[in-house]
Protein backbone atom coordinates (compact mmCIF):
# COMPACT_ATOMS: atom_id res chain seq x y z
CA UNK A 1 0.00 0.00 0.00
CA UNK A 2 0.98 3.79 -0.87
CA UNK A 3 0.46 6.95 0.45
CA UNK A 4 0.47 9.96 -1.24
CA UNK A 5 -1.20 13.60 -1.09
CA UNK A 6 -3.03 15.30 -3.52
CA UNK A 7 -1.43 17.25 -6.20
CA UNK A 8 -1.66 21.16 -6.79
CA UNK A 9 -5.64 21.27 -7.71
CA UNK A 10 -5.57 23.20 -11.19
CA UNK A 11 -8.38 25.46 -11.51
CA UNK A 12 -11.35 23.71 -11.56
CA UNK A 13 -13.71 26.02 -13.66
CA UNK A 14 -10.98 25.04 -16.06
CA UNK A 15 -10.40 21.42 -16.05
CA UNK A 16 -14.65 21.00 -15.89
CA UNK A 17 -14.75 20.24 -12.53
CA UNK A 18 -17.16 23.27 -11.53
CA UNK A 19 -19.44 21.97 -14.24
CA UNK A 20 -19.40 18.48 -14.58
CA UNK A 21 -18.62 17.68 -10.55
CA UNK A 22 -22.11 19.17 -9.61
CA UNK A 23 -24.14 17.45 -12.73
CA UNK A 24 -22.82 14.01 -11.38
CA UNK A 25 -23.62 14.44 -7.85
CA UNK A 26 -27.03 12.83 -8.54
CA UNK A 27 -27.72 9.82 -6.59
CA UNK A 28 -29.40 7.56 -9.45
CA UNK A 29 -25.91 8.58 -11.72
CA UNK A 30 -23.99 7.88 -8.90
CA UNK A 31 -25.46 4.27 -8.43
CA UNK A 32 -25.34 3.54 -12.05
CA UNK A 33 -21.90 4.39 -12.87
CA UNK A 34 -20.40 2.63 -9.92
CA UNK A 35 -22.62 -0.55 -10.80
CA UNK A 36 -21.60 -0.23 -14.36
CA UNK A 37 -18.19 -0.06 -14.18
CA UNK A 38 -17.07 -2.30 -11.31
CA UNK A 39 -15.92 0.14 -8.42
CA UNK A 40 -14.99 -1.60 -5.60
CA UNK A 41 -15.13 0.35 -2.14
CA UNK A 42 -11.71 -0.77 -1.18
CA UNK A 43 -10.24 1.02 -3.99
CA UNK A 44 -11.66 4.01 -3.44
CA UNK A 45 -12.17 4.85 -0.04
CA UNK A 46 -8.97 6.18 2.64
CA UNK A 47 -8.87 9.04 1.19
CA UNK A 48 -10.14 8.81 -2.49
CA UNK A 49 -12.88 9.90 -2.35
CA UNK A 50 -15.45 7.11 -1.49
CA UNK A 51 -16.74 8.88 1.72
CA UNK A 52 -17.21 12.09 0.27
CA UNK A 53 -18.16 11.31 -3.28
CA UNK A 54 -18.91 14.78 -4.38
CA UNK A 55 -15.75 16.69 -3.32
CA UNK A 56 -14.45 17.57 -6.72
CA UNK A 57 -11.24 17.59 -4.82
CA UNK A 58 -10.89 14.22 -4.57
CA UNK A 59 -10.60 11.19 -6.67
CA UNK A 60 -14.02 9.79 -7.40
CA UNK A 61 -15.85 12.93 -7.76
CA UNK A 62 -13.43 13.79 -10.46
CA UNK A 63 -14.13 9.92 -12.33
CA UNK A 64 -18.00 10.69 -11.91
CA UNK A 65 -17.47 13.80 -13.81
CA UNK A 66 -15.70 12.80 -15.91
CA UNK A 67 -18.03 9.63 -16.60
CA UNK A 68 -21.29 12.37 -16.56
CA UNK A 69 -19.32 13.94 -19.81
CA UNK A 70 -18.72 10.40 -21.30
CA UNK A 71 -22.46 9.60 -20.89
CA UNK A 72 -24.36 12.99 -22.10
CA UNK A 73 -22.53 14.65 -24.42
CA UNK A 74 -23.98 13.91 -27.20
CA UNK A 75 -27.31 15.77 -28.09
CA UNK A 76 -29.42 12.31 -28.26
CA UNK A 77 -27.31 11.00 -25.58
CA UNK A 78 -29.61 8.08 -25.13
CA UNK A 79 -29.37 6.99 -28.92
CA UNK A 80 -25.80 4.48 -28.41
CA UNK A 81 -26.25 2.73 -31.38
CA UNK A 82 -23.30 1.28 -32.69
CA UNK A 83 -23.51 2.09 -36.11
CA UNK A 84 -23.60 5.65 -34.60
CA UNK A 85 -20.32 8.19 -34.14
CA UNK A 86 -18.06 7.86 -30.84
CA UNK A 87 -19.85 10.37 -29.17
CA UNK A 88 -22.78 7.89 -28.92
CA UNK A 89 -20.80 4.45 -29.08
CA UNK A 90 -18.17 5.38 -26.41
CA UNK A 91 -19.78 5.56 -22.98
CA UNK A 92 -21.40 1.86 -24.23
CA UNK A 93 -18.24 0.52 -25.08
CA UNK A 94 -16.36 1.64 -21.50
CA UNK A 95 -18.98 0.36 -19.63
CA UNK A 96 -19.54 -3.53 -21.56
CA UNK A 97 -15.63 -3.35 -21.03
CA UNK A 98 -14.47 -2.12 -17.87
CA UNK A 99 -16.40 -3.91 -15.06
CA UNK A 100 -13.41 -3.20 -12.49
CA UNK A 101 -12.30 0.21 -11.74
CA UNK A 102 -9.28 1.34 -9.39
CA UNK A 103 -7.97 4.15 -8.14
CA UNK A 104 -4.05 4.40 -7.05
CA UNK A 105 -1.07 6.42 -6.02
CA UNK A 106 0.91 5.80 -8.88
CA UNK A 107 4.07 7.66 -9.28
CA UNK A 108 2.63 10.93 -9.54
CA UNK A 109 2.81 11.62 -13.64
CA UNK A 110 1.09 7.72 -14.50
CA UNK A 111 -2.24 8.38 -15.80
CA UNK A 112 -3.70 4.47 -15.91
CA UNK A 113 -3.03 1.57 -17.10
CA UNK A 114 -5.11 -1.88 -18.16
CA UNK A 115 -3.80 -5.03 -16.81
CA UNK A 116 -5.59 -8.26 -15.81
CA UNK A 117 -9.06 -7.40 -16.97
CA UNK A 118 -9.01 -4.39 -14.84
CA UNK A 119 -8.16 -0.87 -15.30
CA UNK A 120 -6.31 1.43 -12.67
CA UNK A 121 -6.27 5.50 -12.80
CA UNK A 122 -3.65 6.64 -11.00
CA UNK A 123 -3.05 10.64 -9.39
CA UNK A 124 -2.02 12.23 -12.84
CA UNK A 125 -5.74 11.24 -14.47
CA UNK A 126 -7.73 12.94 -12.01
CA UNK A 127 -5.43 16.09 -11.83
CA UNK A 128 -3.65 16.53 -14.84
CA UNK A 129 -6.26 15.99 -17.29
CA UNK A 130 -9.38 17.87 -17.53
CA UNK A 131 -12.83 16.04 -17.53
CA UNK A 132 -12.95 15.74 -21.42
CA UNK A 133 -8.98 14.13 -20.95
CA UNK A 134 -10.27 11.62 -18.16
CA UNK A 135 -12.63 10.20 -20.13
CA UNK A 136 -10.43 9.88 -23.09
CA UNK A 137 -8.19 7.81 -21.04
CA UNK A 138 -11.18 5.23 -19.82
CA UNK A 139 -11.88 5.12 -23.62
CA UNK A 140 -8.51 4.29 -24.29
CA UNK A 141 -7.96 2.13 -21.55
CA UNK A 142 -11.10 -0.01 -22.54
CA UNK A 143 -9.60 -0.52 -26.03
CA UNK A 144 -6.98 -2.34 -24.53
CA UNK A 145 -9.13 -4.53 -22.82
CA UNK A 146 -10.78 -5.07 -25.64
CA UNK A 147 -7.81 -6.75 -26.84
CA UNK A 148 -5.45 -4.37 -28.83
CA UNK A 149 -2.25 -3.45 -27.69
CA UNK A 150 0.14 -1.19 -29.35
CA UNK A 151 2.08 -2.13 -32.11
CA UNK A 152 4.62 -0.05 -32.78
CA UNK A 153 7.21 2.39 -32.03
CA UNK A 154 6.76 6.62 -31.71
CA UNK A 155 7.84 8.53 -35.28
CA UNK A 156 10.84 10.52 -35.14
CA UNK A 157 9.80 13.58 -33.32
CA UNK A 158 6.89 12.24 -31.41
CA UNK A 159 6.48 13.62 -28.16
CA UNK A 160 5.79 10.39 -26.41
CA UNK A 161 9.65 9.13 -27.00
CA UNK A 162 10.40 8.76 -30.17
CA UNK A 163 11.44 4.98 -30.81
CA UNK A 164 9.89 4.00 -27.58
CA UNK A 165 7.27 1.59 -28.07
CA UNK A 166 3.79 2.29 -27.20
CA UNK A 167 2.36 3.86 -30.31
CA UNK A 168 0.11 2.59 -32.86
CA UNK A 169 1.27 1.24 -36.07
CA UNK A 170 -1.85 3.24 -37.92
CA UNK A 171 -5.09 4.77 -37.83
CA UNK A 172 -6.20 2.11 -39.29
CA UNK A 173 -4.97 -0.24 -36.96
CA UNK A 174 -8.28 0.78 -34.47
CA UNK A 175 -6.22 0.52 -31.18
CA UNK A 176 -6.28 2.22 -28.30
CA UNK A 177 -4.94 6.14 -29.90
CA UNK A 178 -7.28 6.22 -32.43
CA UNK A 179 -10.18 5.34 -30.35
CA UNK A 180 -9.15 8.10 -28.37
CA UNK A 181 -8.17 10.53 -30.75
CA UNK A 182 -11.88 9.94 -32.51
CA UNK A 183 -14.16 10.62 -29.37
CA UNK A 184 -11.78 13.68 -28.25
CA UNK A 185 -12.51 14.97 -31.91
CA UNK A 186 -16.30 13.96 -31.92
CA UNK A 187 -16.74 15.76 -28.70
CA UNK A 188 -14.59 18.27 -30.38
CA UNK A 189 -16.91 18.93 -33.46
CA UNK A 190 -20.34 18.05 -31.96
CA UNK A 191 -19.96 17.70 -28.45
CA UNK A 192 -23.18 19.36 -26.19
CA UNK A 193 -23.71 20.36 -22.61
CA UNK A 194 -20.44 21.88 -22.73
CA UNK A 195 -18.15 24.46 -22.64
CA UNK A 196 -16.25 25.87 -25.67
CA UNK A 197 -13.09 25.58 -23.55
CA UNK A 198 -13.09 22.25 -22.73
CA UNK A 199 -14.00 21.46 -26.46
CA UNK A 200 -11.17 23.59 -27.98
CA UNK A 201 -9.12 21.88 -25.40
CA UNK A 202 -10.12 18.28 -26.76
CA UNK A 203 -9.28 19.41 -30.09
CA UNK A 204 -5.62 20.31 -29.55
CA UNK A 205 -4.88 17.35 -27.43
CA UNK A 206 -6.70 15.14 -30.72
CA UNK A 207 -4.32 16.74 -33.02
CA UNK A 208 -1.57 16.19 -30.89
CA UNK A 209 -2.37 12.70 -30.91
CA UNK A 210 -2.88 12.49 -34.13
CA UNK A 211 0.60 13.89 -34.63
CA UNK A 212 2.91 12.25 -32.27
CA UNK A 213 1.13 8.38 -31.61
CA UNK A 214 0.74 7.09 -35.10
CA UNK A 215 4.26 5.37 -36.50
CA UNK A 216 2.81 7.06 -39.81
CA UNK A 217 0.98 9.60 -39.43
CA UNK A 218 -2.85 9.45 -40.56
CA UNK A 219 -2.28 11.94 -43.24
CA UNK A 220 -4.95 14.82 -41.98
CA UNK A 221 -5.45 16.94 -39.38
CA UNK A 222 -8.52 18.51 -37.41
CA UNK A 223 -9.81 21.40 -39.36
CA UNK B 1 -1.80 4.70 -20.46
CA UNK B 2 0.14 1.37 -20.40
CA UNK B 3 -1.12 -2.05 -20.76
CA UNK B 4 1.78 -4.17 -20.38
CA UNK B 5 1.70 -6.87 -17.57
CA UNK B 6 3.41 -5.29 -14.46
CA UNK B 7 2.34 -6.41 -11.26
CA UNK B 8 -0.66 -4.55 -9.59
CA UNK B 9 0.04 -2.48 -6.70
CA UNK B 10 -0.35 -4.73 -3.67
CA UNK B 11 -3.27 -3.07 -2.43
CA UNK B 12 -5.77 -0.19 -1.95
CA UNK B 13 -3.54 2.78 -1.41
CA UNK B 14 -3.54 6.19 1.01
CA UNK B 15 -4.41 9.54 -0.22
CA UNK B 16 -4.04 12.52 1.88
CA UNK B 17 -3.60 16.42 2.28
CA UNK B 18 -5.69 18.79 -0.11
CA UNK B 19 -2.83 21.37 -1.48
CA UNK B 20 -5.02 24.45 -2.70
CA UNK B 21 -3.78 27.19 -4.56
CA UNK B 22 -6.09 30.24 -5.39
CA UNK B 23 -5.84 32.56 -8.61
CA UNK B 24 -5.12 36.30 -7.52
CA UNK B 25 -8.50 38.15 -8.59
CA UNK B 26 -7.79 40.92 -10.81
CA UNK B 27 -7.32 43.84 -9.70
CA UNK B 28 -7.57 45.93 -13.19
CA UNK B 29 -10.31 46.61 -15.86
CA UNK B 30 -8.32 44.84 -18.33
CA UNK B 31 -8.04 41.87 -15.58
CA UNK B 32 -11.67 41.87 -14.56
CA UNK B 33 -12.53 41.79 -18.90
CA UNK B 34 -9.90 38.70 -18.92
CA UNK B 35 -11.60 37.49 -16.11
CA UNK B 36 -15.07 37.87 -17.90
CA UNK B 37 -13.81 36.22 -21.14
CA UNK B 38 -12.48 32.83 -18.92
CA UNK B 39 -15.64 32.79 -17.52
CA UNK B 40 -17.48 32.67 -20.05
CA UNK B 41 -15.15 30.34 -22.61
CA UNK B 42 -16.04 27.83 -19.71
CA UNK B 43 -20.11 28.42 -19.50
CA UNK B 44 -23.27 26.29 -20.71
CA UNK B 45 -26.53 27.14 -21.60
CA UNK B 46 -28.18 28.83 -24.53
CA UNK B 47 -26.83 32.34 -24.24
CA UNK B 48 -22.94 30.70 -23.45
CA UNK B 49 -21.52 31.26 -27.12
CA UNK B 50 -23.75 34.86 -27.54
CA UNK B 51 -21.98 35.32 -23.85
CA UNK B 52 -18.21 34.18 -25.21
CA UNK B 53 -18.57 36.67 -28.37
CA UNK B 54 -19.58 39.36 -26.70
CA UNK B 55 -16.76 39.14 -23.53
CA UNK B 56 -14.09 38.37 -26.72
CA UNK B 57 -15.21 41.40 -28.22
CA UNK B 58 -14.83 43.54 -24.96
CA UNK B 59 -11.44 41.93 -24.30
CA UNK B 60 -10.05 42.60 -27.97
CA UNK B 61 -11.21 46.37 -27.44
CA UNK B 62 -8.55 46.32 -24.51
CA UNK B 63 -6.15 43.79 -26.32
CA UNK B 64 -2.81 45.46 -25.23
CA UNK B 65 -3.79 45.73 -21.56
CA UNK B 66 -5.34 42.35 -21.90
CA UNK B 67 -2.19 40.76 -22.64
CA UNK B 68 -0.15 42.22 -19.91
CA UNK B 69 -2.59 40.59 -17.71
CA UNK B 70 -2.33 37.30 -19.59
CA UNK B 71 1.32 37.38 -19.05
CA UNK B 72 1.01 38.60 -15.51
CA UNK B 73 -1.37 35.59 -14.95
CA UNK B 74 0.74 32.95 -16.63
CA UNK B 75 3.77 34.26 -14.54
CA UNK B 76 1.63 33.39 -11.47
CA UNK B 77 0.57 29.95 -12.51
CA UNK B 78 2.19 27.09 -11.23
CA UNK B 79 4.13 25.52 -13.89
CA UNK B 80 2.62 22.14 -14.29
CA UNK B 81 -1.25 23.56 -14.34
CA UNK B 82 -1.16 22.80 -17.67
CA UNK B 83 -5.01 23.54 -18.37
CA UNK B 84 -4.95 26.96 -16.55
CA UNK B 85 -1.76 28.11 -18.87
CA UNK B 86 -3.90 26.58 -22.00
CA UNK B 87 -6.49 28.99 -21.04
CA UNK B 88 -4.32 32.23 -20.97
CA UNK B 89 -2.83 30.98 -24.35
CA UNK B 90 -5.76 30.57 -25.80
CA UNK B 91 -6.92 34.15 -24.63
CA UNK B 92 -3.83 36.18 -26.40
CA UNK B 93 -4.55 33.81 -29.23
CA UNK B 94 -8.24 34.93 -29.52
CA UNK B 95 -7.47 38.52 -29.40
CA UNK B 96 -6.63 38.38 -33.32
CA UNK B 97 -4.62 41.49 -32.02
CA UNK B 98 -1.03 42.47 -33.44
CA UNK B 99 -0.21 42.74 -30.06
CA UNK B 100 -0.75 39.81 -29.07
CA UNK B 101 2.02 38.17 -31.78
CA UNK B 102 5.49 38.93 -29.69
CA UNK B 103 3.74 36.89 -26.63
CA UNK B 104 2.93 34.15 -28.82
CA UNK B 105 5.84 33.59 -30.54
CA UNK B 106 8.20 34.12 -27.26
CA UNK B 107 6.39 30.98 -26.47
CA UNK B 108 6.25 29.36 -29.39
CA UNK B 109 9.74 29.82 -29.64
CA UNK B 110 10.87 28.91 -25.88
CA UNK B 111 12.59 25.66 -26.39
CA UNK B 112 10.50 22.74 -24.26
CA UNK B 113 11.77 21.45 -21.20
CA UNK B 114 13.06 18.07 -21.26
CA UNK B 115 10.86 15.57 -20.06
CA UNK B 116 9.57 15.21 -16.37
CA UNK B 117 7.91 12.51 -16.85
CA UNK B 118 9.51 8.97 -15.92
CA UNK B 119 6.75 7.60 -18.34
CA UNK B 120 5.96 9.82 -21.22
CA UNK B 121 3.27 7.20 -22.62
CA UNK B 122 1.62 8.25 -19.84
CA UNK B 123 2.03 11.41 -19.24
CA UNK B 124 4.37 14.17 -21.09
CA UNK B 125 5.36 16.80 -19.95
CA UNK B 126 6.68 17.95 -23.01
CA UNK B 127 3.43 16.97 -24.69
CA UNK B 128 1.32 19.33 -22.48
CA UNK B 129 4.18 22.39 -22.93
CA UNK B 130 3.18 21.16 -27.28
CA UNK B 131 -0.15 22.19 -26.91
CA UNK B 132 0.80 25.50 -25.15
CA UNK B 133 2.90 25.80 -28.80
CA UNK B 134 0.16 24.71 -31.21
CA UNK B 135 -1.97 26.89 -29.82
CA UNK B 136 -0.04 29.66 -29.66
CA UNK B 137 0.95 29.08 -33.27
CA UNK B 138 -2.67 28.92 -34.36
CA UNK B 139 -2.92 32.16 -33.03
CA UNK B 140 0.05 33.66 -34.95
CA UNK B 141 -2.08 32.06 -38.15
CA UNK B 142 -4.87 34.11 -37.33
CA UNK B 143 -2.61 37.28 -37.50
CA UNK B 144 -1.04 35.93 -40.24
CA UNK B 145 -3.91 36.32 -42.83
CA UNK B 146 -3.24 39.99 -42.92
CA UNK B 147 0.02 40.78 -41.93
CA UNK B 148 3.38 39.99 -43.23
CA UNK B 149 5.43 39.85 -39.69
CA UNK B 150 3.14 37.10 -38.58
CA UNK B 151 4.18 34.90 -41.72
CA UNK B 152 7.73 35.44 -41.19
CA UNK B 153 7.44 34.13 -37.45
CA UNK B 154 5.45 31.08 -38.27
CA UNK B 155 8.79 30.63 -40.75
CA UNK B 156 10.39 30.88 -36.84
CA UNK B 157 8.40 28.32 -35.90
CA UNK B 158 9.18 26.17 -39.19
CA UNK B 159 12.83 25.52 -37.58
CA UNK B 160 11.69 24.37 -33.82
CA UNK B 161 12.34 20.85 -33.87
CA UNK B 162 8.57 19.57 -32.80
CA UNK B 163 6.39 17.87 -35.38
CA UNK B 164 3.51 19.46 -34.03
CA UNK B 165 4.83 23.10 -33.89
CA UNK B 166 5.56 22.22 -37.33
CA UNK B 167 2.24 21.20 -38.72
CA UNK B 168 0.41 24.07 -36.66
CA UNK B 169 2.69 26.26 -38.56
CA UNK B 170 2.63 24.73 -42.46
CA UNK B 171 -1.17 24.60 -41.87
CA UNK B 172 -1.64 28.55 -40.72
CA UNK B 173 0.81 29.17 -43.65
CA UNK B 174 -1.09 27.24 -46.42
CA UNK B 175 -4.57 29.10 -44.85
CA UNK B 176 -3.11 32.51 -45.45
CA UNK B 177 -3.88 34.01 -48.89
CA UNK B 178 -0.38 33.66 -50.03
CA UNK B 179 -0.24 30.15 -49.00
CA UNK B 180 -0.31 28.18 -52.22
CA UNK B 181 2.61 30.68 -53.72
CA UNK B 182 4.48 29.72 -50.38
CA UNK B 183 4.36 26.26 -50.57
CA UNK B 184 8.15 25.82 -52.07
CA UNK B 185 9.81 27.72 -49.43
CA UNK B 186 7.82 26.24 -46.91
CA UNK B 187 9.62 22.84 -48.33
CA UNK B 188 12.74 24.08 -47.84
CA UNK B 189 11.78 25.04 -44.44
CA UNK B 190 11.21 21.57 -43.28
CA UNK B 191 13.31 18.48 -43.41
CA UNK B 192 12.99 16.60 -46.06
CA UNK B 193 11.28 13.68 -44.04
CA UNK B 194 8.64 16.18 -42.81
CA UNK B 195 7.47 17.24 -45.95
CA UNK B 196 4.57 14.89 -45.80
CA UNK B 197 3.13 18.06 -43.26
CA UNK B 198 2.30 20.25 -46.69
CA UNK B 199 0.19 17.45 -48.06
CA UNK B 200 -2.04 16.40 -44.74
CA UNK B 201 -5.24 17.10 -44.82
CA UNK B 202 -7.12 19.67 -42.80
CA UNK B 203 -10.83 17.45 -41.97
CA UNK B 204 -13.67 17.23 -40.45
CA UNK B 205 -14.04 13.99 -38.20
CA UNK B 206 -17.23 13.13 -40.61
CA UNK B 207 -14.47 12.53 -43.45
CA UNK B 208 -12.56 10.36 -41.24
CA UNK B 209 -12.11 6.78 -40.96
CA UNK B 210 -14.96 5.80 -38.33
CA UNK B 211 -14.72 2.50 -36.49
CA UNK B 212 -17.31 0.34 -38.32
CA UNK B 213 -19.41 -2.07 -36.16
CA UNK B 214 -17.07 -1.24 -32.68
CA UNK B 215 -18.58 -3.79 -31.03
CA UNK B 216 -16.51 -6.09 -32.75
CA UNK B 217 -13.69 -5.09 -30.59
CA UNK B 218 -15.31 -6.02 -27.28
CA UNK B 219 -13.83 -9.05 -25.30
CA UNK B 220 -15.98 -11.61 -24.88
CA UNK B 221 -16.47 -10.07 -20.76
CA UNK B 222 -17.41 -6.91 -22.53
CA UNK B 223 -19.93 -8.52 -24.80
CA UNK B 224 -21.34 -10.42 -22.16
CA UNK B 225 -22.13 -7.41 -19.90
CA UNK B 226 -25.50 -6.04 -20.68
CA UNK B 227 -25.15 -3.33 -18.35
CA UNK B 228 -27.86 -1.04 -18.72
CA UNK B 229 -27.19 2.57 -20.02
CA UNK B 230 -27.16 5.85 -18.23
CA UNK B 231 -30.61 6.91 -16.03
CA UNK B 232 -32.03 9.82 -18.29
CA UNK B 233 -31.00 13.14 -17.53
CA UNK B 234 -34.07 14.87 -15.05
CA UNK B 235 -36.58 16.03 -16.95
CA UNK B 236 -36.13 14.17 -19.79
CA UNK B 237 -38.67 10.67 -20.26
CA UNK B 238 -37.31 7.97 -17.99
CA UNK B 239 -35.45 5.45 -20.64
CA UNK B 240 -33.35 2.71 -18.69
CA UNK B 241 -33.80 0.50 -16.07
CA UNK B 242 -32.22 1.72 -12.11
CA UNK B 243 -28.88 -0.03 -11.00
CA UNK B 244 -29.21 -2.98 -9.34
CA UNK B 245 -26.62 -1.82 -7.03
CA UNK B 246 -26.10 1.36 -4.95
CA UNK B 247 -22.77 3.22 -4.67
CA UNK B 248 -22.10 5.96 -2.16
CA UNK B 249 -24.00 8.38 -0.98
CA UNK B 250 -23.83 11.78 -1.54
CA UNK B 251 -24.24 13.98 1.39
CA UNK B 252 -27.33 16.71 1.82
Amino acid sequence: MATCTVPTIPDKTVTGDSLYGPRACWQAFIDWAWYAHGFQKSYWDDGFGYEDCCNTDLPLARIFGAMWLLNYSADDYWNEDWSNNALHWGRRYVRDQIDDLRSLCGDGTAIARSVSGHVELYLGCFYSKDCAGRAETLIHESRHLGGKPHDANFPAGSVFGAGKSGADSTWGYEGAWMFGALYLWWFYADGRRTTWALRQAARQRANLVIDNAFATHPGFTIS
Amino acid sequence: MRDDNEGPPSASDHLGGTERRRARPPDSPAGILLQNFLVAMNAVGEDAEDTYRRTLADLRKRADLALIEIARAQNDCDRHDYPTRWVHVHAAAELRHPAALPFLLDLALTPIPPEEAPEPHSYSTVAEETILRTTAVEGIGYLAKERREAVEALFECLKQPSLSIRRAAVQSLLKTSRGRSLRSRIANALPEDQRFLLDLKALDVRDVPQIKRPQRHLSKTGTQAGIASAPSLPGDEPRTEQAREPGPTRKG
